[in-house]
């Protein structure tokens, strides 16, 4: 019988405790997936023992449970998710990197979205896990949902990505096109992947924490999060790669949306600016904010002071050839505030002060 | 009976199948499965839920022979396990594992959590590490020891369990875990935490809106409200009480029990009671962001 659902998990040798927890994760999932790939890029001929032992210590849990091997020289992690899915045999396919795991309804949760849908693929909330180095090993420091939207937006995707690789499911039988990765990448391998699917087939997002993006703060993952402590060299090595991928990708969406996607990236990213704006702002509080301001420059304005020595300044304008000063329109208590203090620190309002003491002075005496 | 022969106790209310099946698969697939002598099952729902239970069983591929279905009361969480631990313990088991039965154990967890246990001379209580979200109270990475032991996957050896006699049976659920931890430290046992360990157990709400925790947090704060009570802290005990009534609108009456563990000066500094954390009773290792 042709499997559910299969897991496709990326691995090296020598990193076994991590796969541990990513196959412990999977074991214990409330709908078990039926077949497991592990898949790891190795520099030698084996044998690989650790990694057989545990893979067979996992036997028990799964219907299907294999190790398959390949040496790519080079970053072989794009390799080793297209090696996974040539062996695929699952309806739906999922992927969980050795050092990341799902939450315990991961499967149940997705699969059931998927059955209840006709869409291709299906993905949730992800929660960024960091560890710090811990004596022999790493503990939790930090849980953060960085990746959490409000909802799904091509035009966000294509900007960012928002969409870890193991937080999807997809159904391979609704697959616009054979589901296969970009070799030529070596980072954001399955951003790219997403691209090219959502841009054909939207996804169902469901609003629930299903898995784990664990990352280390002392930089070993892939990310560039941690690398403040990383040798030079290394850190623009590992730059190097970044630039390469994304300029990759800026081809891909040049692909996908025209020879303009530059430009709608300005746009989408100007739009963004203009939404943060409104929704951390409330309007209402703006415009009366904007009417006290203009009302305090008004009232200046036209107070007997600033209106006698108008000729003055109208005067020296001529004389500098600069523009007639005119009231200015303000739209925030600071601009307001900003004016009034500039026109108490001009000339023109300095030498009309006796003016004022005489008139507050027979202020006082009518009281 | 080996020396290392433990019972596993796992008390069901209700539990659904494919949290029960889960849990057991886990226990039938130990590195470790001959040190287990039996698996005792407590059923507080008085056999509502026998037909889920006979099903997990069979589904999980345990030995029947080794395990046991006990129907009952409910008498709450912790005189279950109580009752369990005294059957177990009676017929010379060396140590007691009390498990959710939402939890599932990593195949290692039992062979680990007794090396552990025999290199500290079982002079204490065990916990196993949760997984994938680890629990937030603190634990030394040297010695191992933590403040308190969560009793969702705990091993508590034979002489521990005579010495305290097990869980105070006034807590209905929640807490009971960490009286007993505070008991144990006073009496100048220690708990542990077995990072080797690791047992699958989410707490965490999976979405914004969940009910979950609103579902838990009201039997907790009046447990959190008993223990305060039990060890004399009169403002968290106020806390909890008005927390309670904030989120459900009804008042609690005030505790029968208050100051009711009597200990002398010296066994209060070893328990070291820690009501400044509020509901973690520690200070804690992560934080959400």
């Amino acid at each position: 019988m042709r499997p559910n659902i299969t897991v496709v998990t990326r691995t090296q040798p020598g990193r076994e405790s991590f796969l541990d927890a990513a196959l412990f994760s999977l074991s214990s999932q409330l709908l078990v997936p039926e077949e497991v790939l592990v898949v790891a890029h190795v520099t030698s001929s084996g044998p690989f023992v650790e990694l057989e032992n545990l893979v067979s210590a996992y036997k028990p849990h799964f219907n299907s449970i294999q190790l398959l091997t390949h040496s790519f020289e080079g970053d072989g992690r794009t390799v080793s998710l297209n090696m996974g899915l040539d062996k695929a045999t699952g309806k739906y396919l999922s992927f969980l990197d050795d050092d990341d795991v799902f939450y315990e309804h991961h499967f149940s949760s997705l699969v059931q979205a998927l059955e209840k849908n006709d869409n291709a693929w299906v993905y949730s909330n992800v929660v960024r896990a960091g560890y710090g180095p811990d004596g022999n090993s790493y503990s939790l420091r930090e849980r953060s949902q960085p990746f959490k939207r409000s909802g799904y937006s091509f035009l966000d995707h294509l900007y960012e990505n928002f969409i870890p690789i193991h937080s999807f499911i997809l159904d391979r039988d609704k697959c616009p096109f054979e589901a296969r990765f970009n070799e030529n990448l070596v980072r954001v391998e399955d951003y790219e992947f997403l691209l090219r699917l959502a841009s054909k087939s939207p996804p169902i997002y469901l609003d629930e924490t299903t898995a784990e993006y664990r990352i280390r703060l002392d930089g070993t993952n892939s990310v560039l999060d941690g690398s403040s402590g990383m040798p030079f060299e290394e850190f623009m090595a590992k730059r190097e790669i970044w630039v390469k991928s994304n300029y990759i990708l800026d081809q891909v969406r040049k692909e996908i949306v025209g020879w303009w996607a530059p430009e709608l990236r300005e746009v989408t990213e100007k739009l963004g600016r203009v939404a943060d704006y409104l929704s951390t702002t409330d309007l209402k509080k703006r415009m009366e904010e904007e009417k006290k301001a203009q009302v305090m420059v008004d009232e200046i304005w036209s107070s007997t002071s600033w209106r006698v020595t108008a000729p003055i300044r109208f005067v020296g304008s001529i004389a500098k050839r600069s523009p007639i000063p005119r009231k200015p329109k303000v739209h925030s208590l600071k601009d307001g505030h900003e004016v009034v203090n500039e026109i108490k620190s001009s000339f023109s309002w300095k030498i009309t002060a006796p003016l004022r003491r005489v008139k507050d002075a027979k202020l006082e005496k009518q009281r | 009976m080996t020396t290392n022969s433990i019972s596993v106790g796992i008390v069901t209310y209700r539990t659904s199948l494919e949290y029960l099946k889960r849990c057991l698969r886990s226990i039938a697939f130990q590195s470790a499965l001959d040190s287990v002598c039996s698996v005792l099952i407590r059923d507080n729902d008085n056999g509502f839920d026998q037909e889920i239970i006979e099903q997990a069983i069979t589904a999980s591929g345990l030995d029947k022979d080794l395990v046991k279905v006990i129907n009952g009361d409910n008498i709450g969480f912790g005189a279950a396990q109580n009752e369990l631990m005294k059957l177990s313990f009676d017929k010379g088991a060396s140590a007691h594992l009390c498990l959710n039965p939402d939890a599932a154990l990593h195949p290692k967890s039992i062979e680990a959590v007794l090396e552990f246990a025999k290199n500290k001379k079982f002079l204490g209580i065990f916990e196993m590490e949760q997984f994938p979200v680890p629990h937030p109270k603190v634990a030394d990475p040297f010695t191992f020891e933590t403040p308190w032991c969560s009793g969702c996957s705990l091993l508590i050896p034979s002489g521990v369990y005579e010495t305290t006699k097990g869980f105070d049976e006034s807590f209905w659920l929640y807490c009971e875990d960490v009286d007993l931890s505070w008991r144990v430290k006073a009496e100048g046992l220690h708990c542990y935490l077995v990072k080797d360990a690791l047992v699958s157990h989410f707490v965490h709400a999976r979405s914004n809106d969940s009910q979950e925790d609103q579902l838990r947090a009201l039997p907790l704060l009046l447990a959190a409200k008993h223990l305060a009570d039990k060890w004399g802290s009169p403002k968290f005990s106020k806390d909890m009480a008005k927390e309670y009534e904030r989120r459900s609108g009804v008042s609690i009456d005030s505790d029968s029990l208050k100051g009711e563990q009597k200990l002398s000066p010296s066994s209060l500094l070893k328990a070291q009671p820690d009501f400044s954390h509020m509901l973690v009773f520690s200070p804690s290792t992560w934080i959400e962001g």
